[in-house]
């Protein structure tokens, strides 16, 4: 009778261990899924954007061609990762680049389009770097239960391997107040 | 008025003349004070004739320092009041619109009891709930209200015999603080301070579950991880409010207050929680009024809730909540 308890005890600690595990897997899948569907959505601003400034930043007309090809590229779903990931930093620093040259148009940045509009990117700028920081959380703990005992039986048995953490560029590591970027 | 130094000039230049023009006020409401407890002294010729008479006949004489008793109390209520009302609508008053011009006193009124519990730091049953001296108004693009609050549980504990106690637990006493926060969010992120208690990670787990608050946030400034943890109804969205750059001005915030803290986000609003464990802004009549360090403990705290908007950068308004 007592063993049969313990056998029952030892059963649910090994069903809880793994769930745990398996849990954490998909934690790490789905916010990698949700710094995608945000990366989206700065994709979609891009365009409204640069048709907006484009009016009137005449000296920037490279840098926004460029931007739209950019852009261009990095939606296209075929493109490796690690392409994809560079597309990703040119259109980022390109778009810094064109926020901070903003300063010289004040004509721009009266306008109430581009208000909202910048707005916006802001905003998504910061979703990105929240999902990015999810992400990145949510491998420290899947690594975590792949790494510590108990759940590393498990880990090995299943042969979960630990993932890496997304590097943050060096830009969004210094941590950009908004104050310096966009001083007024 | 932000610093202590020009807090002193205020305080020499304006508060101390209206202090003494106070003090006739202050000195009625002390003398009504002693007149009641010494009214209490008429017992004592009543108990020791129904002492010496052995007449319990004699204690209907009792009804006489009663009577005046209850008078003296209820006259020196009234004065003190008076005294107190004064008090708040001239030196409080004065003192909030000499930190922000844009900020509105209103003594008798307090956060209300339904906007306390959507804050929903404190889930404790509320059988008493009081506060007052609620301050509101707008600085910069932030709009704001705070006031005192007190919030208490009634339990009960019934001994081996049987025997039922009731005692009463104070759950929240301080200030709370609400305002508008910079982006707009539709879950609920609760930063409550640290307890301390992990062990093998079970802790952790275990305060997820009975907290009730959502997934707990592991969060990547160490300083703010050993003051606080973080749960919410969304990983990324917790991180979007909690930005690098927030939770280092909740750290530095927490050390400027140097007591625990609680905040929520909930709503696009934040509610904030400070512990002081006394009333402020009341005056106290046994002693002189003019004095400055009770008065410059009231700063101390009036500047360190006003100052949180600008503290936590309330008032950057980049992203698409703009007023």
């Amino acid at each position: 009778m007592v063993l049969i308890i313990i056998v029952l005890i030892v059963g649910v600690i090994l069903i809880v261990l793994y769930n745990s595990l398996i849990r954490r897997k998909n934690a790490v899948a789905n916010a990698y899924g949700a710094i995608d569907a945000m990366l989206k959505k700065r994709y979609d601003l891009i365009p409204n954007l640069v048709e907006t400034v484009k009016q009137y930043m005449n000296y920037e007309r490279d840098t926004l061609t460029k931007i739209t090809e950019l852009r261009t590229k990095a939606i296209n779903p075929n493109i490796p990762p690690e392409e994809k990931i560079q597309l990703e930093n040119q259109i980022n620093s390109a778009m810094r680049n064109i926020m901070v040259q903003v300063e010289n148009y004040p004509d721009l940045k009266a306008n109430q389009n581009f208000l909202q509009l910048q707005a916006s990117w802001n905003e998504i700028e910061e979703q990105i770097s929240a999902a990015r920081r999810a992400y990145n959380a949510a491998v420290t703990d899947y690594n975590n239960a792949v790494q510590q005992f108990p759940t590393n039986i498990f880990a090995g048995m299943m042969n979960f391997q630990p993932k890496t953490v997304l590097e943050i560029p060096e830009e969004e590591r210094k941590n950009i107040s908004a104050k310096d970027l966009f001083k007024s | 008025m932000k610093s202590p130094e020009e807090f002193d000039n205020y305080y020499k230049s304006t508060l101390v003349p209206l202090l003494e023009s106070l003090e006739p006020d202050r000195k009625k409401s002390e003398a009504a004070f002693w007149t009641a407890i010494v009214s209490l002294a008429l017992f004592i010729p009543v108990i020791l004739l129904f002492v010496a008479l052995e007449n319990p006949w004699v204690l209907i004489l009792l009804i006489f320092p009663l009577y005046f008793s209850i008078k003296k109390f209820s006259d020196h209520n009234k004065i003190k009041t008076e005294y107190v009302s004064k008090f708040k609508q001239t030196v409080i008053a004065g003192m909030i619109k000499a930190i922000n011009d844009q900020l509105n006193y209103f003594p008798q009124s307090r956060i209300e009891m339904n906007e306390y519990t959507e804050g929903d730091l404190f889930r404790s049953r509320i059988d008493e709930y009081n506060g007052g001296d609620l301050v509101e108004g707008k600085l910069g693009a932030t709009s704001l209200r705070f006031s005192e609050v007190i919030h208490r549980e009634r339990r009960e504990t019934v001994d081996s015999r049987g025997n039922r106690r009731t005692y009463w637990v104070t759950i929240f006493r301080g200030i709370f603080f609400i305002a508008d926060f910079n982006k707009n969010f539709n879950g609920r992120t609760f930063v409550l301070p640290e307890s301390g208690f992990d062990f093998l990670g079970i802790g952790k787990l275990m305060a997820q579950w009975f907290e009730g608050r959502g997934e707990e946030v592991k969060l990547e400034n160490p300083t703010f991880e050993k003051y606080f943890k973080a749960f919410s109804s969304d990983q990324i969205e917790s991180r979007y409010i909690l930005s690098t750059s927030m939770m280092e001005r909740l750290v530095e915030l927490r050390e400027k207050a140097n007591r625990n803290i609680y905040l929520s986000f909930i709503d696009s609003k934040v509610f904030i929680a400070l512990p002081v464990n006394r009333n402020l802004f009341e005056p106290n009549e046994l002693s002189t009024g003019v004095n400055e360090t009770y008065l410059k403990e009231y700063f101390y705290y009036l500047q360190l809730i006003t100052g949180m908007v600008e503290d936590l950068n309330l008032n950057m308004r980049i992203w698409s909540k703009h007023t």
